[in-house]
């Protein structure tokens, strides 16, 4: 038996702790402890048929010892104590009446099957439990722990125990919900370690502190021990006892982090740089990097840390220089506000307009003379003031000294002074101030170009850069005006004394261009080549190249190839490569530089102007075919792709065995039917043209390659050939290709009859009045030839033909007796068909006939010619169709 | 060699046509005063037409000797009056009390509830 300090009952702390009952509720303040007992456990015992189990519930005992096992309404069996008990119930633990509730739960449930008596059980619960407090509490905390709200619900408690017992179970799972549930019902007073509920679940009622808020404040209201505490931690507004609270109970806990917390409150307290809190207290590990960098403490990771602080604080730690130029602001979601105060360069004219940071606009605008954007920002801005004032004094006009400081003031009027003094050439050197400043220097730049401005040994002495300088204005303004001799001999003693190899390098410059003025070229062009050992820019290289171009073709080409290679953008590199073209073809080398190549394949890699590629291609199909046709050549989508697909063509052409002018002129119609019908493809169509009209007038049937290709014009776009090219080589194709069919006894088809003779033919008949009469009689003497020579193959070869079949049929008519009516009936089928023939051939007859300006004698010889052959042809198939 | 337009009004290469014009006014009302001056005169328009109007894009011209090659070799880089340092920005916020103070507050209360969180751990339930 235990003696318990306060009452579950009603929760009031009882005066006399030694009393069994609450004197409040009269309640038992003692818990009794069940003796052990088989009531209520669960046996297995054999079937009457010894093939199946049945199982018996203890109801209670014999005076023998033993067990009175309840089976069914009907049965209760008495059994010795070494009855096994039924597996896997797992009820040995709990009370007498939670037994019978938990077996008759699962009987109900159909895990076990028994036809028990639950009334009689219910019963046998009822009293156990009732026999004492301890076992109805028993049987409460069971039901809680089972889920067996039906039981928990009628067990015979006070309904504050009963919520002390459920709360006290929510704190056991954890469930905070059912904790505040449960605690709202406990009475306003009593249960003094009600708060003790709720320490072990503090984390999840800080994370929804709402809904605790008005209990705990009734509690601490009724003086519940420890709820001001807990009041404070939940709902809390003075921070520093807050803290204090939480580090004591920390300590009272036995935490070992005590000592860290008790130093970061205590710096905190001070405002001054402490050890950093654990991870989930980002604010405060902000808040202690911000201290410890305003102490100029600054830890590594504190850029890190402060990424979201307040824009006031930033300020601060930039104020402290813990932000400084150097800082990597990765990770800042706006960083241009920090790095305009600590690191303007690093910002774009578009970002310091976003952050309104005038003044670097101001200075951006003056260092690039940008004097009108310069002029547009804020004029009542200090900073502005002072660069429109700067900006005027650069240019030698009066300025406010308001707007600059004094110092500044003094310096730029003292600078104004030299300048009149040096202009009107009453001073030839420069106040030491002046010389100390090389960025006034360039005031003096037209007085250094004149030779007015002629440092002193001593100003050489302390400042032998400004002397350096002034020398190379000098030769500038040699040069400048046209002082060749003077400019190079100085230009050649000075370079010795230059420092720099910038300065060197414009002083050899210069040095080139007088020297080239006078001729001297391969002087000129060795200066710029020494100036270019080392570091060199582009025009340094632009203008050997311009030395080379006088220099033999050979030496101007590798001048060429290498700008080519090392210019700075495409555009110059284009030129470039065009320059280097036109010099390479203007020399006697045959071979085109390996160097070169390169330069024109990297052009060919490039989207460069559409005009250039197509230029640079129509050199590469000349002079790197084998390029041109490789899959190095790469595809850069439109507007390229069909003058790649067009050169690579071309490319084939020239250096593919098999491939032919008809693959060509297939390709070509192919582009145009892509892109029409561009003006880069007509000049080569045209040039094409002119091609196949050189090479198609020769005798016929020797042309055939030509002929097709000129075929492949009228079969996929004879919209390409001009009207006279059309007139011309369609019937001399045509009368080739009947030719060379007629070597093979074959003739034309009445397509290809169409094709090349007549479709041109009609259409030029329509179409003479557009051309002079010597044209037309010109053209019209082409079709007469070829259509005459193409009909004479025709004729030839069917006459020939029909003559053949028909006198072979005629042997046999001679002893074949018996198939004789059939071979008369094939004889009369061949004359038809020469009737046929004849037909055909004469269609092109009256073609010949139809010829505009047909005054020309051959013509008319060729239709005599043509016509009495087919007159023959006719009378002797007339004669011979009498025989059949 | 080539004739040099920018050579001939005495102005670097690749100079605007403002600059080009106003060198040429500058040295045509030299010429003008000089009897002997036709030829020289011709030879400045002729310039000076160049740049305005035939050398579109000096970046792409190479018929022209460029002069100078690196015109930062004729302006020293040195700092000065003339160049000056990058302007850093003003601090606009004011001052920082209440900021550092909201900070505060937040910092704290991240402090109680992470104590209290390792509290929970550590606390026994009453007994029942």
């Amino acid at each position: 038996m235990r003696q318990i300090e306060w009452c579950r009952a009603c929760g009031t702390t009882s005066n006399q702790p030694a009393s069994i009952v609450c004197e409040s509720c009269q309640w038992p303040t003692t818990e009794s402890v069940e003796a052990p007992t088989a009531l209520g456990l669960v046996y297995q015992l054999p079937g009457k048929l010894k093939l199946t189990k049945r199982l018996g519930i203890c109801v209670g005992g014999t005076e023998s010892g033993q067990l009175l096992l309840h089976l069914s309404p009907d049965e209760d069996l008495e059994a010795p104590v070494a009855t096994p008990l039924a597996p896997d119930l797992d009820i040995m633990d709990l009370s007498v009446a939670g037994r019978v509730h938990c077996v008759l739960r699962r009987r109900r449930a159909g895990e076990i099957k028994a036809k028990w008596d639950e009334q009689r059980l219910v019963a046998l619960a009822d009293s156990s439990a009732s026999a004492s407090a301890s076992g109805l509490r028993r049987l409460a905390d069971e039901a809680l722990a089972g889920g067996w709200s039906e039981v928990f619900d009628i067990v015979g408690l006070r309904a504050e125990e009963k919520a002390w017992r459920m709360a006290h179970h929510a704190a056991t799972v954890r469930d905070v919900g059912l904790l505040h549930a449960a605690v709202v019902a406990l009475p306003e007073t009593g249960y003094p370690t009600r708060c003790d509920l709720l320490w072990p679940l503090i984390g999840q009622v800080l994370a929804d502190p709402s809904a605790w808020i008005p209990t705990l404040t009734r509690w601490a209201r009724s003086r519940v021990p420890d709820a001001e505490e807990l009041l404070l931690a939940v709902g809390g507004s003075d921070d520093r006892r807050s803290l204090d609270h939480a580090l004591a109970r920390l300590r009272a806990v036995g935490d070992p982090s005590v000592p860290l917390w008790h130093d970061a409150i205590a710096a905190m307290h001070m405002m001054r740089p402490g050890p950093l809190p654990p991870t989930d207290c980002p604010t405060w590990q902000a808040l202690a990097l911000y201290e410890a960098g305003m102490a100029g403490m600054a830890p590594s990771q504190m850029l890190q840390g402060v990424r979201q602080l307040d824009p006031t604080l930033i300020d601060d730690l930039i104020d402290a220089d813990a932000i400084d130029e150097s800082s990597d602001l990765t990770g800042f979601a706006d960083a241009a506000p920090i790095l305009a105060r600590v690191r303007p360069v690093a910002l774009t004219m578009t970002e310091l307009g976003r952050v309104g940071h005038v003044g670097e606009q101001a200075r951006r605008h003056f260092l690039s003379r940008n004097r009108t954007a310069l002029a547009a920002l804020d004029s009542e801005n200090p900073v502005v003031r002072r660069y429109l004032a700067l900006e005027r004094a650069r240019e030698g006009k009066p300025f406010d000294e308001d707007d600059v400081d004094q110092r500044d003031a003094q310096l730029l009027l003292l600078a104004a002074r030299a300048k009149k003094a040096a202009a009107s050439g009453a001073a030839t050197s420069l106040p030491a101030p002046i010389l100390a400043d090389p960025t006034l220097w360039p005031i003096f730049a037209p007085e250094a170009r004149n030779g007015h401005l002629r440092p002193t040994d001593e100003d050489a002495g302390k400042h032998p850069e400004f002397a350096q300088w002034v020398g190379l204005q000098r030769v500038l303004g040699l040069v400048w005006s046209a002082d060749w001799s003077g400019a190079a001999d100085l230009a050649m003693s000075l370079k010795q004394r230059l420092a720099s190899e910038q300065l060197a390098d414009e002083c050899q410059n210069l040095a080139a261009f007088a020297l080239a003025q006078m001729g001297q070229m391969s002087v000129a062009l060795h200066e710029l080549d020494v100036a270019m050992q080392g570091e060199y820019t582009e025009n340094l290289l632009i203008n050997a190249c311009l030395l080379a171009a006088r220099s033999e073709p050979a030496v101007a080409t590798a001048y060429f190839s290498r700008l080519v290679a090392e210019a700075p953008s495409n555009q110059l590199r284009v030129v470039a490569l065009r320059r280097a073209i036109s010099v390479w073809r203007s020399g006697s080398e045959v071979e085109f530089p390996a160097a070169l190549k390169d330069g024109l394949r990297l052009v060919l890699t490039q989207r460069i102007d559409l005009e250039d590629y197509i230029d640079v291609l129509r050199v590469a199909c000349d002079v790197d075919h084998a390029f041109v046709r490789s899959n190095d050549l790469p595809e850069l989508g439109a507007p390229y792709t069909d003058p790649r697909r067009y050169f690579r063509s071309y490319a084939r052409f020239k250096g593919e065995e098999g491939y032919n002018l008809r693959d060509h002129v297939d390709q070509i119609v192919a582009v145009h039917k892509s892109c029409g019908t561009p003006e880069w493809l007509m000049n080569d169509v045209r040039e094409w043209r002119d091609v196949l009209r050189d090479l198609i007038f020769v005798d016929f049937g020797e042309a055939l390659g030509v002929a097709a290709a000129v075929e492949g014009f009228l079969v996929g776009a004879p919209e390409l050939l001009e009207s006279l090219d059309y007139y011309l080589l369609a019937p001399q194709a045509g009368a080739h290709f009947a030719v060379a069919l007629q070597a093979g006894d074959r003739y034309m088809s009445e397509e290809a009859l169409d094709r090349f003779f007549f479709v041109p033919l009609d259409k030029f008949i329509r179409d003479t009045d557009r051309f002079d009469k010597n044209v037309v009689a010109s053209l019209s003497d082409n079709f007469s030839l070829t259509l005459f020579r193409a009909t004479l193959a025709y004729v030839a070869v069917n006459r020939d033909a029909r003559a053949e079949e028909y006198n072979a049929l005629n042997a046999r008519r001679q002893w074949d007796v018996q198939n004789r009516g059939s071979i008369n009936s094939a004889m009369r089928r061949v004359l038809d068909q020469s009737t046929n023939n004849i037909t055909s051939a004469e269609r092109s007859l009256a073609r010949l006939r139809s010829l505009p300006n047909r005054t020309d004698e051959g013509e008319q010889a060729r239709i005599d010619l043509l016509g009495s052959s087919l007159q023959d042809w006719r009378n002797e198939t007339a004669k011979l169709r009498r025989q059949c | 060699m080539n004739r040099n337009p920018y050579v001939i009004l005495g102005v670097p290469f690749g100079a605007s046509r403002d600059v080009a014009t106003l060198a040429f006014t500058v040295r045509a009302k030299k010429l003008r005063r000089d009897p002997d001056g036709a030829t020289a005169l011709t030879e400045l328009t002729w310039a000076l037409n160049q740049i305005t109007d035939v050398v579109k894009d000096p970046g792409v011209a190479i018929d022209i000797y460029r002069i100078p090659a690196d015109p930062a070799a004729l302006e020293p880089d040195a700092p000065g009056i003339f160049a000056p340092r990058p302007e850093r920005l003003a601090r606009r916020t004011g001052d920082s009390s209440d900021a550092k103070a909201r900070l505060a507050a937040i910092a704290a209360r991240e402090g109680v509830v992470s104590m209290y969180k390792r509290v929970s751990g550590l606390s026994p339930l009453p007994d029942r």
